[in-house]
C-alpha cells in the first residue's frame, strides 16, 4: 500500500515540519519517524498556486486543499475559470474526479493510476500512495554537515526489498537547524536520477514554519516542472466528518 | 469374366508406355493431393498446439459466464477445485482418452510500473512447475528463467513491456491492480526473473506471467483461481474431453481451445477453404488427365476394338474391358501414389519443411498466423481418413471417367473399321 | 511454307487426337490462369482487410508522432498550415483518391457507475467513408451524423464494459492540450462492431471537430491524415509521390501501409509463399498432364513417322513438322484456355468466389474478412504459365519426335 513516489499528501505534510530542535542523539530512522509521527493523524487547510511549465504550455491553477491523516484529501480546483470547481477526492487508495461543467464524478481506474493529475507532473499514483518512510525504507546518513551554507542531514533512503515502490532510493537533505526539508532527489535502481524535488521559502504559517514553496523537476524533460506555492496554511482543525465524501466532493 | 480379366491385363502391358503414363499421373496426382493435406492439416495442428501450449489449454474450465465478462470475482472456489481434482484422480483413461496434466491459472488486467514509466499488463499467474511440463512458455524465454531464479515474487514478463519499461533481470516492477475486493487498487512489487518473447509484439506487449501463490496472496483471493486448464494427447480430442468434462459439471463454464480462441478457429477455417480450392484443382487435373489418356488411348485402339469385334467380343465385353483396364491402373497408381505421397509425408513429419526457404525476407524466428505464433519449419500431419477419403475420391474419379472411354470402345468396333487405320 | 501446311494438315487428319492435346493445354493454362488470380486476389483482400477497416492506404503524419503518440505532435507542429487545403492537394497527387483528417487522444469514459479508459479517434464522418470502412461497418444505433452533436460511436465490448446502450450519455475526461482537464458528455449515437477484438473494448470514435474543442487543439491540428490509394498494392510508390510532392508542411511524413504494419506484410508474404506452393503444385502436375497427353499421342504416331521417313523426308525436316505442330497445338491451346480464361476471370473478378458454404464470417489475422474470395487479374502470372506450358508441349513433342526421327523406318513401322 505504500509507495516511495512522491505523494502530493505527503509534500503537504512535510510542510507541517515543526519548528523542532534537531536532537543528536536520535537515529535516522528516529527523526524520519518523528516526522512520520507527526504528519499522521493531523489535519491541514491550505490554499496554494501550482504552476505546471512543459514544453508546450505553462499554467497556473489554484487549488484548495483539505486533509486528515495520511488517508483523505480534498483538492478544489479555484482558478483557472476553465476548471473552476474541479475537484479530487482520496480515500484511501481510490481518486474520484469530479467535474462540475458536466456535473460528473469519475472513479480513476488502476489502468490511468500512472496518468497525470491534473496536468501536473504529478500521477494519480502519487496522491493515493501514502509514503511511510520508515515502514517502507531503510535510513541511513550518507552525509552530515554543511551545504549551501546551512548544517544538513543528508538521508539515504533505501526501499525495503518487499516494498511496492519502483524507486532505486532516495536522497532527502533536511536541514539540521528547524528540520526543515531542503530537496529530495528519486532514482531508479541503476542509479539513475529521475527526478527532482526541491523546498524553498521557508515561512511561518498556521504557527508553524513551514517551505511555502515546493518544486518537482522531472529528470528526464529538461525546462519541465511544477511548482506549488502556499499562500494560506492552517493545522489541527476538525474538518466537518463528511468532509471528505463524494457528496462534499460535488457540492463544498 | 477371367478372360476379360486377362486381357485387361495384357492389354494394359502391351502398350507399357502409354499405361506407364497414365498411371504415372494418376499417382502422382494421389501423391500431390496427400502431401497437400498433410502439410495444411499438419499446419494447422501446429497452430492449435501452439496455441494450446502458450497460455491456453485443449479444454478449459472457468465459472460460468467468465469467459463473457471476464470479472475478476468470476472465480472457481476451493470447493469448485475440489471437485474437479477429485474427478482428475478418479478420471481412468476414457478409450484413447487421457489427461496429461491440469493447471491452475488466475488473470488480472492491471497497471505495470517502473521508475521509467508505465505499461498496461495482462497478468497470468501459473503453477510454474506444471506449467512448464505442459505449455511452452518456458521455451520462449529469451532472457533470465522461467521462475528458477530465487526472486520474491518473480515475475516473467513480455519482450515489449521489458522495453517500455526498460527493465532487466532482477530489476523490480509495481504491479497495480483491483483485486478480489473489488474496490481498492492493490499494488504487488515484483522482482524480474525471465523475459519472454511470444513471437506475437500485441503479446509481448502486455505478457506478465506470475506463480499462482504469489497471485492469490497479493490480489486476496485464497484459493480461488479463474482457471483450470486440462491438457489430452492430441487437439482432435477437446471436443470429447469438453464433452465429458462440462457433463460432469453442468455449473461450470466449459470450453474447447476452439471457444476460448474463436479468432484461430476461424483463421484455420478459411485457410482450410483456400486449401480445399486447391486440392479441388489439383483434383479436376487429374481427373482430366486421366480422362485425355483414356481417351486418347481407345482412339488409337479402333483397329483392335474392331478385332476383337470380330473374333466375338460383344460391345458390353469391350466396355467391361477397358473399365477393368482403368480399375487395373487405378489400382497401380493408388498403390504407388500412396507410397509416394506417404513417404514424402513421413519425410515432412520427421524433417519438417523449413518454410524460410519459400520466401527472400531475412525475418528470422517465428510467424505469426491469426495472432498465433507459427513455427518456421512446417510438419506434416496426415490422418488415416484423409488417405482414406483421398484415395477413394482418385479411384472413383478414374473408374467413373473410364465410362466415356470405355463407352466408345464399346461402339468403335465394327468390323469394317478394320480395313481402316 | 510445304512444311507449314504439311504439319497443319496433320492436326486435322486426327483431329480427335489434337483436340484432346489443345483440351489438356487448355485446362491447365485456364487452371493456372485461375489459380492465380485466386492467390492474387486473396492476398489483395488480406491487404484490404488490413488497411481499409481503420488504417487507410497511406498515413501522413508529423514524424515524431509513432510510435509514442505524443498528442502535441500534431501535423505541422507549432507552424499553423492550411489544412482544408492539403486535404484536397493531395488528392491530385498520381495513384490517391481520397483523404480524411484524423485527430487522436487518450481518455476515460464514464457512465458514473463504470469507467474506462479508452483511446479517442476523431474522425470527419464525410471523407472518412471514402477512405476506410469503419463508418460503414455495422452498427446498432446509428452513425455519426456529418455535423459535430457531441455523438460518439463505442465498440461492442466496450458497451458492455460499460453497461451502456445506443442514446445513454456518458461523460469522457480527457487531457486537454493546454494543460486542463478536458471534459464533456457526450451520447452514444452507436455501438460497433468492428470484429476486432481489441478494437471493440477500446474505440471511442467522435466527430474530429468535437473531438479537437475536447483536447483544446486548433482547427487546423490533426494527428493523422489517412489516403486511400488507387491500387493499394502500389501504395509504396503513391507515398513516394505524396512525400515529393511538397504539399506536406515541414517535420511531417507519409508512410505506406507496408511501412505502417510490417506484420500484415508479413502475413501477406506467407500466405503468398504457401499459395504459390500450392500453385506449383498444380503447375507441375498441369505440365505434366499436358506432357503425358502430348507424348502418348506423339508415340501411338511413331509408324506414321517411320512411314514419312521412309518416304524421304530428312530426319530435321521430320523434327521441323513436328515442332510447327506443336507450335499450333499450343497456339490453338493457350488460345483457346485464354478465351475460357478470361469468360470465368471475368466472372470470378466482378463476383468473387463464394466460399460461404466452406466458412463464415470471420476475422484473419487480425484483420475481418468475408467469405467472399477476391479474384484478380494477374497478367504477368499469365504470360508465365503461358511460356511454361509452351515449353512443356515442346518438350513433350521433341522426346518422342526425336527418337522417332533418329530411328529406321523398319523399325518405326514395325512398332506401329
Amino acid at each position: 500500500m505504500n509507495n516511495g513516489k512522491v505523494s502530493i499528501i505527503f509534500l503537504v505534510f512535510l510542510l507541517l515540519f515543526p519548528a523542532m530542535p534537531a536532537l543528536g542523539q536520535e537515529s535516522p530512522k528516529d527523526i524520519i519517524d518523528r516526522v512520520d509521527r507527526i504528519m499522521r493523524g493531523d489535519s491541514s487547510y491550505g490554499v496554494a498556486e501550482m504552476v505546471i511549465s512543459t514544453k508546450r504550455w505553462k499554467r497556473s491553477k489554484t487549488i484548495e486543499i483539505w486533509s486528515e491523516g495520511t488517508e483523505k484529501a480534498l483538492i478544489r480546483l479555484l482558478k483557472p475559470r476553465k476548471e473552476e470547481g474541479v475537484a479530487t477526492l482520496k480515500i484511501e487508495n481510490d481518486i474520484w474526479n469530479y467535474l462540475p461543467k458536466i456535473s460528473r464524478t469519475v472513479r480513476i481506474p488502476s489502468s490511468m493510476m500512472m496518468a497525470s493529475w491534473m496536468g501536473s507532473h504529478f500521477t494519480n499514483d502519487d496522491l493515493v500512495k501514502e509514503s511511510r518512510l520508515v515502514d517502507d525504507y531503510t535510513i541511513e546518513i550518507a552525509f552530515e554537515g554543511e551545504r549551501e551554507g546551512a548544517e544538513v542531514w543528508e538521508f539515504r533512503l533505501t526501499p525495503d526489498p518487499d516494498a511496492p515502490v519502483v524507486w532505486g532510493g532516495i536522497n532527502f537533505v533536511v536541514r539540521k537547524k528547524d528540520l526543515m526539508p531542503v530537496k529530495a532527489d528519486y532514482y531508479d535502481e541503476d542509479g539513475t536520477l529521475k527526478r527532482v524535488v526541491t523546498y524553498s521559502e521557508y515561512r511561518n504559517m498556521g504557527g508553524r514554519l513551514v517551505p511555502a514553496v515546493m518544486q518537482l523537476v522531472p529528470a528526464d524533460k529538461p525546462g519541465e516542472f511544477t511548482k506549488i506555492t502556499y499562500s494560506e496554511l492552517a493545522f489541527n482543525m476538525k474538518h466537518p466528518s463528511d468532509t471528505f465524501s463524494l457528496a462534499s466532493l460535488r457540492n463544498k | 469374366m477371367l478372360l476379360l480379366l486377362k486381357l485387361s491385363w495384357r492389354n494394359l502391358w502391351r502398350n507399357k508406355r502409354r499405361t506407364i503414363l497414365t498411371v504415372t499421373s494418376v499417382s502422382l496426382g494421389l501423391a500431390l493431393l496427400l502431401i497437400s493435406l498433410g502439410i495444411g492439416d499438419g499446419s494447422h495442428k501446429q497452430l492449435v498446439d501452439s496455441a494450446v501450449r502458450l497460455g491456453s489449454g485443449h479444454v478449459l474450465i472457468q465459472a460460468a459466464g467468465y469467459q463473457e465478462n471476464a470479472e475478476f470475482k468470476m472465480t472457481l472456489s476451493g470447493d469448485d477445485l475440489m471437485r474437479i481434482g477429485e474427478w482428475l484422480r478418479e478420471f481412468s483413461a476414457n478409450g484413447d482418452l487421457v489427461i496429461e496434466s491440469s493447471v491452475r491459472r488466475g488473470f488480472i488486467s492491471g497497471m505495470m510500473s517502473s521508475a521509467d514509466g508505465a505499461s498496461g499488463a495482462l497478468v497470468t499467474a501459473v503453477e510454474p512447475v506444471k506449467e512448464r511440463s505442459v505449455s511452452k512458455f518456458s521455451e520462449k524465454i529469451v532472457e533470465g528463467t522461467f521462475f528458477e531464479g530465487n526472486y520474491k515474487n518473480p515475475v516473467v514478463i513480455g519482450r515489449g513491456i521489458a522495453e517500455k519499461l526498460e527493465l532487466d533481470i532482477g530489476d523490480k516492477a509495481v504491479l497495480m491492480a483491483q483485486g478480489l475486493s473489488g474496490e481498492e487498487i492493490e499494488s504487488i512489487l515484483l522482482r524480474i526473473c525471465g523475459i519472454i518473447d511470444t513471437g506475437t509484439d500485441e503479446l509481448n506487449q502486455v505478457l506478465a506471467l506470475v506463480t499462482l501463490p504469489d497471485f492469490q496472496k497479493g490480489f486476496r483471493m485464497g484459493e480461488n483461481v479463474h482457471q483450470v486448464a486440462l491438457f489430452t494427447t492430441d487437439s482432435d480430442l477437446s471436443d470429447k474431453l469438453a464433452l465429458i468434462t462440462s457433463a460432469q459439471f453442468p455449473d461450470l463454464e466449459v470450453l474447447t481451445w476452439a471457444d476460448a480462441m474463436p479468432e484461430l478457429r476461424d483463421a484455420i477455417a478459411l485457410d482450410d477453404g483456400f486449401n480445399y480450392v486447391f486440392q479441388g484443382t489439383i483434383f479436376i487435373l487429374v481427373a482430366f488427365t486421366v480422362m485425355n489418356t483414356l481417351l486418347m488411348s481407345v482412339l488409337e485402339r479402333k483397329r483392335e476394338f474392331s478385332l476383337l469385334d470380330a473374333i466375338g467380343l460383344s460391345p458390353s465385353g469391350r466396355f467391361r474391358m477397358v473399365m477393368l483396364e482403368a480399375v487395373f491402373v487405378s489400382m497401380m497408381a493408388v498403390v504407388i501414389g500412396f507410397i509416394l505421397g506417404f513417404s514424402v509425408h513421413l519425410y515432412l513429419k520427421i524433417h519438417g519443411l523449413p518454410l524460410s526457404a519459400f520466401y527472400s525476407d531475412d525475418m528470422a524466428g517465428e510467424f505469426d498466423f491469426g495472432g498465433v505464433m507459427l513455427d518456421p519449419v512446417l510438419y506434416s500431419d496426415l490422418s488415416w481418413s484423409r488417405i482414406a477419403g483421398s484415395v477413394l475420391m482418385v479411384t472413383s474419379i478414374t473408374i467413373i471417367l473410364a465410362v466415356i472411354p470405355a463407352f466408345r470402345a464399346g461402339r468403335a468396333g465394327d468390323v469394317h473399321m478394320l480395313s481402316g487405320k | 511454307m510445304i512444311l507449314f501446311k504439311l504439319a497443319w494438315r496433320n492436326l486435322w487428319r486426327n483431329s480427335k487426337r489434337s483436340w484432346i492435346s489443345i483440351f489438356a493445354i487448355s485446362t491447365a493454362f485456364l487452371i493456372l490462369m485461375i489459380m492465380s488470380g485466386i492467390l492474387e486476389g486473396m492476398s489483395v483482400q488480406m491487404l484490404r482487410n488490413g488497411t481499409e477497416l481503420f488504417q487507410g492506404h497511406i498515413q501522413i503524419h508529423h514524424s515524431e508522432y509513432l510510435p509514442g503518440r505524443n498528442m502535441y505532435d500534431w501535423i505541422g507542429d507549432t507552424e499553423e498550415y492550411d489544412l482544408e487545403n492539403l486535404l484536397e492537394k493531395v488528392k491530385t497527387v498520381d495513384g490517391i483518391t481520397a483523404s480524411a483528417p484524423r485527430v487522436y487522444g487518450f481518455g476515460l469514459i464514464s457512465t458514473g457507475e463504470n469507467t474506462n479508459a479508452v483511446n479517442l479517434s476523431g474522425m470527419d464522418p464525410s471523407r472518412e467513408v471514402n477512405v476506410t470502412r469503419l463508418l460503414k461497418s455495422p452498427v446498432q444505433g446509428n452513425h455519426l451524423s456529418s455535423k459535430p452533436q457531441r455523438e460518439i460511436l463505442i465498440g461492442k465490448t466496450l458497451a458492455k464494459n460499460l453497461g451502456s446502450s445506443s442514446g445513454d450519455e456518458v461523460a469522457i475526461v480527457t487531457q486537454a492540450a493546454d494543460g486542463t482537464t478536458g471534459n464533456d458528455l457526450y451520447r452514444i449515437s452507436g455501438i460497433i462492431s468492428t470484429g476486432l477484438s481489441d478494437l471493440d473494448r477500446t474505440l471511442v470514435v467522435m466527430h474530429w471537430r468535437d473531438l479537437q474543442e475536447l483536447l483544446a487543439m486548433e482547427a487546423w491540428q490533426v494527428h493523422e491524415i489517412a489516403l486511400l490509394a488507387e491500387k493499394p498494392r502500389e501504395a509504396a510508390l503513391s507515398t513516394i509521390l505524396v512525400n515529393e510532392s511538397m504539399l506536406l508542411p515541414p517535420e511531417s511524413i507519409a508512410e505506406s501501409w507496408g511501412d505502417l504494419l510490417p506484420q500484415l506484410k508479413e502475413y501477406i508474404e506467407i500466405a503468398k509463399s504457401s499459395g504459390w506452393i500450392l500453385i506449383l503444385f498444380v503447375g507441375i502436375f498441369a505440365g505434366f498432364g499436358t506432357l503425358n497427353t502430348m507424348m502418348m499421342s506423339v508415340f501411338e504416331r511413331t509408324r506414321e513417322i517411320g512411314t514419312v521417313n521412309a518416304l524421304g523426308m530428312a530426319p530435321l525436316q521430320i523434327l521441323a513438322m513436328f515442332l510447327l505442330e506443336s507450335l499450333f497445338l499450343s497456339i490453338l491451346g493457350l488460345g483457346i484456355g485464354f478465351a475460357g480464361g478470361l469468360a470465368i476471370m471475368s466472372y470470378l473478378v466482378s463476383n468473387g468466389l463464394d466460399l460461404s458454404a466452406w466458412v463464415m464470417d470471420m476475422s484473419f489475422a487480425g484483420s475481418h474478412i468475408d467469405p467472399v474470395m477476391q479474384v484478380v487479374w494477374t497478367w504477368n502470372e499469365f504470360l508465365t504459365s503461358a511460356l511454361s506450358l509452351s515449353i512443356v508441349v515442346l518438350i513433350a513433342t521433341l522426346l518422342p519426335a526425336l527418337r522417332a526421327a533418329r530411328m529406321k523406318p523398319v523399325d518405326a513401322l514395325a512398332e506401329g
